[in-house]
């Protein structure tokens, strides 16, 4: 009896017990201790940049057709050149129908870059060879002959945002031989539309500054107005011929021509490993979109971090990178993110910069916009941890692309370290947690 | 053969799945905590724990006291005794603002001891012998290069545990000469969280200390109503050891291991020399009374921590016991035991010039269950810890102790087969 009211008894208070986990809320912190972990930040660390251009940049497979060109004093002369083929599954007009005019409609995509106030022209060539590529795709050097005579020249001011899309009267002539032969049925199927007709190019001229886009979807079409007599006099029809639906291959693309022609920057032409330090270019490192120029980056002197005394670690690193002022403005924006890749030391592309299974991409912080103190902070950690842990020296190099890179002819020129009155550095976050 | 066969195999299960059971918890809030290796626990097994921790002089003949190493010799001639203790304990903390109040309990203490023949006996005592669990919230620190400032908390726990075996002989009639052989071993866990902006950091570590530390101690009877008592406890060091992962967030991702390190070697921790000496005296047949005194030398271990000095420590105590009477026809509450105690401790912490030092007081019963001197005693402590200043905090702790000594005897030569 006396046995299992002890060992009741015992069992009892051999069980620790606890008021649940609370944090006590009697705040001794700074009387007791100071901490035991020292965080420095430290931006003094070389970062080295440069501009090079990309051999060639993929332009089909997007969906914008570009408009325009602009003149800038480091990047010279740019203008583009946008191909297109058009097609359709079926090519029925009825034989009552008279054609009254044809023309080239173009959809506004409201994508812009320049001074939309300006007259932008460019003229309508037939191609004379099929729109094929070599490989799987078109470059913005590629290029496909078309005709000297043009269609149609067009002058005019975007209004990417008021209107819809814009009209292009075409020859009636040149409309009424397609008319013909899809009204007797000579073509009856794309192959034999595509071998009539191989496509047009849109060419802008040499004095824009302004780029404007045009969707390649179904609001970009070939338009002939016709009508048919009916009970109560002409109706009025439509038939549309858009960008060729039915192929497996590109239908479009856009050629982007630049001339660096004595200008500093003009070397990067010759070869994607040809590179342009700052120096020679006013301190200026430069990206743009579409002609495949774009900015270099490395760190030579980061292991440096390893003669701080103790046992450390890296908690962040952010390249503070300020966009030259005086180029851009309102209507020459600044992009607000640039994503980061890694190149070799050819400067070919060979790894994306992952954190959280995400792209790293910078951010432009615009907190300061109106003392002029917009900056881009992109952050580098893992790619510095990578190159603080790497067992051997590798040559290779961050670089920054702005989103439609391939799609849009838009520039960002940003100051190099050396700038005066630039503020790019690379600001380094290290803690400290074994002083030794 | 009461208990103790029959019983045993139970018991021991029991109190193994205590020990390892028990440990799993923040066993006190105190912030006094982050200094060394934690807040010490004071003895409660046997009778100790109404005795506010006075024991240096008395040498128990029914029960074990781990207070001098030559207790032991006092254990009535073959005896056995079985201790086990726990407690339960309601801490209320204050600083200028608020108060905090914990409720906590876990084993005190589980020990053997005998006396086979006249001439020594030896004893192992098991208890937790510091508790660590504290948060230092806020800290802020200055970011070197910047003008910015990054925030830490600290947070630690665990506490140390000591196994002790104590052998005695009795060199003479009223001398008993005692030797202590101490094995501390122990975790005190902290964690550092760090926030800059969006970037964290997390350093854990566990640092293990251990080593083995030696005393002695002695009893002396003399002019039949007194005993003298004296101990020794050697100077030793800890041996060190830390595991560290250090976790971090780069730039804005998840966080993830920076650093894994285990066997790390740390500083040492210098348990300092320590003496003491207690005078017992009988002053009627039931009623005896106990003076302690015991130092600590803090100072020549030259140690410090965060904003905390180490300085020389001094114990005054006091206690009465009003015993049981022997009397077998005597009624039950005749045969219980009363105990008073009440102690001063200078402290052995200086906190930015600020001393810590406590009081406490005790009372406790001691309850027979058996002729052989088996008992279950009860004490209630009151230790009042330090005080409200700018700086410090105060602490009141209210503890109730439980324990029961279970005695049997052995070693008797049978006079029948």
């Amino acid at each position: 009896m006396y046995r299992f009211f002890l060992l009741g008894f015992l069992t009892g208070f051999m069980i620790s017990c606890d008021t649940p986990d609370e944090i006590p809320v009697l705040v001794v912190g700074e009387d007791f201790s100071d901490s035991n972990v020292r965080i420095l930040v430290i931006d003094t660390f070389q970062v080295e940049m440069s501009t090079f251009r990309f051999d060639s940049l993929v332009t089909s497979g997007e969906n914008r057709l570009l408009i325009g060109g602009y003149t800038d004093p480091f990047l010279g002369r740019i203008k583009t050149e946008s191909y297109l083929e058009l097609g359709d599954f079926s090519f029925d007009i009825s034989t009552d129908a008279e054609l009254d005019s044809v023309a080239l409609i173009l959809g506004y995509d409201t994508h812009y870059f320049k001074d939309t106030t300006q007259v932008v022209d460019f003229s309508v060539h037939r191609l004379l060879d099929d729109l094929r590529p070599e490989d799987e795709s078109f470059y913005n050097i590629s290029e496909i002959s078309y005709s000297e005579r043009s269609l149609a020249r067009r002058s005019f001011i975007p209004e990417p945002f008021e209107e819809d899309s814009l009209h292009i009267s075409l020859p009636k002539a040149f409309g009424q031989e397609l008319f013909d032969l899809f009204q007797d049925e000579n073509i009856q199927t794309t192959e034999d539309f595509l071998l009539k007709f191989k496509g047009l190019v849109l060419r802008s001229g040499d004095t824009n500054d302004a780029v404007v886009g045009f969707r390649s979807g179904s609001s970009t079409v070939m338009r002939f107005y016709y009508f048919i007599d009916g009970e109560f006099g002409k109706e009025e029809f439509t038939y549309d011929l858009p960008i060729n639906p039915n192929s497996l291959d590109p239908t479009h693309f856009n050629r982007v021509i630049q001339d660096l022609s004595n200008l500093p920057l003009e070397p990067i032409l010759l070869d994607q490993e040809v590179e342009v330090f700052p120096e020679d270019v006013d301190h200026k490192v430069f990206i743009q979109s579409g002609s495949g120029i774009i900015t270099k980056i490395k760190f030579p002197t980061i292991k440096q971090l390893y003669n701080i005394p103790g046992e450390g670690t890296l908690l962040s690193a952010i390249l503070q990178i300020t966009p030259s002022a005086g180029t851009f403005s309102s209507t020459e924006t600044l992009r607000d993110s640039l994503s980061v890749s890694v190149v070799d030391r050819n400067n070919r592309v060979y790894r994306d910069l992952l954190i959280n299974g995400q792209f790293v991409s910078g951010a432009l912080n615009t907190e300061n916009s109106e003392f002029n103190e917009e900056v881009y902070e992109i952050p580098v950690a893992p790619y510095l941890l990578d190159k603080l842990e790497e067992d051997f020296e590798v040559d290779d190099a961050l670089i920054l692309i702005p989103t439609d890179y391939n799609t849009s002819l838009d520039k960002i020129v940003l100051d190099a370290p050396s700038a005066e009155n630039g503020d790019t550095k690379l600001i380094v976050t290290y803690a400290i947690y074994d002083p030794q | 053969m009461p208990f103790m066969t029959r019983n045993k195999a139970t018991i021991l299960i029991i109190f193994w799945s205590g020990i390892v059971y028990s440990q799993t918890n923040n066993l006190t809030g105190s912030p006094y905590s982050f200094f060394g290796l934690g807040v010490p626990n004071f003895s409660k097994i046997g009778n100790n724990a109404g005795y506010s921790g006075v024991g240096i002089s008395r040498g128990e003949d029914t029960t074990l006291n781990d207070l001098n190493p030559a207790s032991i010799g006092r254990l009535n001639t073959n005896y056995v005794v079985l201790d086990l203790g726990g407690f339960l304990e309601l801490e209320t903390l204050r600083d200028n603002a608020n108060t905090e109040n914990r409720f906590s309990g876990n084993f005190s203490s589980v020990g053997v001891g005998f006396h086979p023949g006249k001439k020594w006996g030896a004893s192992i005592v098991i208890t937790p012998a510091t508790n660590v669990g504290y948060t230092l919230f806020g800290l802020t620190t200055q970011v070197e290069g910047s003008n910015e400032e990054f925030y830490s908390n600290i947070f630690g726990s665990g506490g140390m545990n000591t196994i002790d075996f104590d052998i005695a002989f009795q060199a003479t009639e009223s001398l008993s000469l005692g030797v202590k052989s101490r094995y501390l071993f122990g975790n005190v866990d902290e964690t550092e969280n760090v926030v800059l902006n969006n970037s964290f950091l997390t350093i854990e570590e566990s640092n293990n200390y251990r080593n083995f530390q030696f005393g002695f101690g002695l009893l002396y009877k003399f002019l039949e109503r007194f005993e003298l008592g004296a101990t020794l406890q050697l100077e030793t060091s800890l041996d060190g050891l830390q595991d560290r992962t250090v976790i971090r967030s780069l730039d804005f991702s998840t966080p993830s291991i920076a650093d894994q390190d285990t066997d790390i070697p740390i500083a040492d921790f210098i348990m300092p020399l320590e003496y003491g000496i207690g005078l017992s005296t009988t002053i009627t047949d039931r009623a005896q009374l106990h003076f302690d005194f015991k130092r600590s030398l803090w100072e020549d271990t030259n140690q410090a921590d965060g904003f905390g000095n180490y300085i020389d420590r001094n114990v005054y105590g006091l206690a009465f016991e009003y015993g049981a009477n022997l009397n077998q026809f005597a009624n039950f509450w005749d045969r219980v035991s009363y105990r008073f105690g009440a102690t001063y401790d200078s402290g052995y912490l200086d906190i930015l010039g600020t001393n810590v030092s406590s009081y406490r007081f005790s009372l406790g019963v001691g309850i027979p269950i058996s002729r052989f001197g088996s008992m279950i005693n009860i004490g209630y402590n009151y230790t009042h810890n330090g005080e409200v200043t700018n700086v410090l905090i105060e602490e009141q702790i209210h503890t109730l102790s439980f324990n029961i000594s279970l005695v049997d005897i052995w070693f008797r030569k049978s006079y029948y087969d």
